[in-house]
């Protein structure tokens, strides 16, 4: 019998990015293996409400006020009479929530350890220890993963990352990657390839903030420009730093050489992309990349920076990595990129076939599941008992005093809405939904209900 | 020659560290004399209400901000039962198809861009037969 699940992260559709499409097709796989998948955002814009997505996946875009970069105002407790209606309404069983920089997402967490469910976490980026924002979050992630009962993390790095910042038990932890669908991947045919031969064009894919290296991109691409005569961008992508590609493309007059297309959905990615032979990548941090697995896939040669878990995404071959990073090890690696396309050194017509073994989206799903099922073997009743799970809080490795005293504080204080909530609004007044049926049901129901008629 | 500038740098973040420690571990020590000692009879601290005043200030601050984002997200984020933004909105993509196509190809099989399935098919897949 499949479990139900709640995908909760502030990060969803509208919003295009791999988080977004991470728990997207994830649900999407979870539901084609019997689980009843509903995915919990705050609202985009207009977008409020209820919405049904293809194959039965049910979407909460819960009004809430936005903050900052698309995150809910950080409050703690404010989110939990939402989120238990929903959880209560859908007979949630397990809280998979995702991205250390989704405010919705830990409080999510701390609701559902609150109201005795099982809660899985997966993290999708990297952060620093030296910041004070990262040091803020840091803490705040430990709270949420004091009773957390799995974590998955999208790379090798990112798990590393993950033990060094919230000191999870290596135990408890999973590294599931991500996936692409790769018929939707293709590269061009290669006699359409053969015809634009001539001049070689270097894509760069990317939300345009400043972790993705766009300062470094604004000088690279005028220098490169210059160097070589019969190179062309497209850059595509929007955010902040969208201003700053603009004024580079006037002053160094590269109208004709640049194009930046913003904002593109995702569905139109694949075009981009095969108008391309180089895929430029100068990300900053990177926990897993996958649009460079996409790049890839659709037959280009990758030229990136080398954080983070871009490593291990892909082999060797199929990449170009810069020696640090920094504007000139950059250019080095475009020069050698650049080089080995012209000089046809390079076949990457095999690239498809080889990432389209590597990446699949019902692997990932299968392995999930794997996790989900770990979480009910090793589990007790004992785990998600209320002075059990203060005493986790307490008990916090390598925290100081205020901290310690502050986590108890706020379970105790979430404990207490908890019981003030059960009594105004009781469970037995919340409606249930109805679940989406599964295919072959669907189908005898109809039949027996035409034949009725 | 890099090692050393390195090192340079992990001291100099240390410093400021340190020093950011030691401010901040002074203020609030600062701050709780202040709030207990503090008086008339005391000529080198201000009177201790001031700074009492200044603590009910941010904590029935925050209680307000807590109140106050319920329900600005219940009254006025939130759209009413009869809007037309709880069905549809700009972002939607919807399919646009015969019934059995319906069935057939969107729902019960994943598309790899996100797509809207119209609400009354909704409704008739769930309440049909009830």
């Amino acid at each position: 019998m499949g479990l139900n699940i709640a995908m909760v992260c502030d990060f969803f559709y509208p919003q295009l990015g791999g988080v977004e499409f991470h728990i997207y097709h994830l649900a999407q796989n979870l539901i084609q293996l019997g689980h009843s998948v509903v995915v919990i955002t705050h609202a985009y814009k207009d977008r409020v409400g209820v919405r049904y997505l293809t194959n039965g996946l049910k979407v909460y875009h819960v009004p809430f006020f936005v903050l900052h970069r698309e995150t809910t105002f950080p409050s703690v407790f404010s989110t939990f009479p939402i989120v238990r209606n929903i959880l209560i309404r859908e007979n949630i069983q397990v809280v998979h929530s995702h991205g250390s920089g989704s405010t919705m997402a830990q409080e999510a967490i701390s609701h559902a350890n609150t109201m005795g469910l099982r809660t899985v976490f997966t993290d999708h980026s990297l952060y620093g220890f030296t910041e004070l924002g990262s040091i803020l979050l840091n803490k705040l992630l430990k709270f949420t993963l004091a009773n957390t009962d799995r974590v998955i993390c999208v790379s090798n790095v990112c798990k590393e990352n993950m033990i060094i910042r919230a000191d999870v038990d290596p135990e408890k932890l999973s590294v599931i990657p991500n996936a692409l669908i790769s018929e939707d991947f293709k590269p061009l045919d290669s006699d359409i390839r053969m015809k634009k031969k001539g001049r070689i064009t270097l894509v760069v894919i990317s939300r345009l903030f400043p972790n993705k290296g766009c300062d470094l991109l604004v000088r690279i691409i005028p220098r490169i420009c210059q160097a070589h005569h019969d190179v062309d961008f497209i850059v595509a992508g929007d955010g902040p730093k969208f201003i700053d590609f603009q004024q580079m493309v006037e002053t160094c007059r590269l109208e004709d050489r640049v194009r930046l297309l913003g904002s593109v959905p995702h569905e139109n990615i694949r075009d981009v992309l095969c108008q391309g032979d180089i895929y430029l990548h100068a990300s900053l941090t990177e926990a897993f990349g996958t649009v460079l697995v996409e790049a890839a896939s659709c037959g280009l040669l990758l030229v990136t920076t080398c954080v983070g878990g871009i490593p291990e995404v892909l082999p060797q071959h199929m990449t170009v990595f810069a020696k640090e990073t920094s504007v000139s090890a950059l250019i080095d690696a475009a020069n050698k990129g650049i080089e080995s396309i012209r000089s046809g050194k390079i076949d990457t017509s095999s690239f498809h076939k080889e990432v389209s073994r590597m990446y699949d989206w019902l692997e990932v799903a299968k392995r999930t599941e794997k996790v989900y099922e770990a979480v009910y073997h090793d589990s007790s009743p004992r785990d998600k008992n209320w002075a059990v799970m203060v005493k986790n809080c307490y008990f916090q490795k390598g925290d100081g005093m205020w901290a310690r005293y502050l986590y108890v504080l706020c379970a105790i204080v979430e404990y207490w809405i908890f019981i003030v909530l059960e009594w105004l609004y009781p469970r037995t007044e919340i409606d249930r939904a109805l679940k989406w049926p599964q295919k072959k049901d669907f189908q005898i129901t109809r039949k027996s209900s035409l034949k009725n008629m | 020659m890099e090692t050393s500038s390195k090192l340079r740098r992990s001291t100099k973040r240390e410093y400021y560290w340190f020093s950011r420690h030691f401010i901040v571990t002074s203020l609030l020590i600062f701050i709780l004399i202040w709030s207990f000692v503090g008086g008339y009879d005391n000529k080198i601290l201000p009177n201790r209400n001031w700074v009492l005043i200044l603590q009910c200030i941010v904590l029935m601050g925050m209680l307000f901000a807590y109140f106050g984002l319920i329900f600005y997200n219940d009254d006025i984020l939130a759209p009413n039962l009869d809007d037309m933004r709880t069905i549809t909105d700009s972002h939607a993509c919807i399919v646009t198809t015969d019934k059995d196509d319906l069935v057939k190809n969107f729902a019960f099989k994943e598309t790899s861009g996100v797509i809207d399935l119209p609400i009354m098919d909704v409704c008739d897949v769930l309440y049909r037969e009830r």
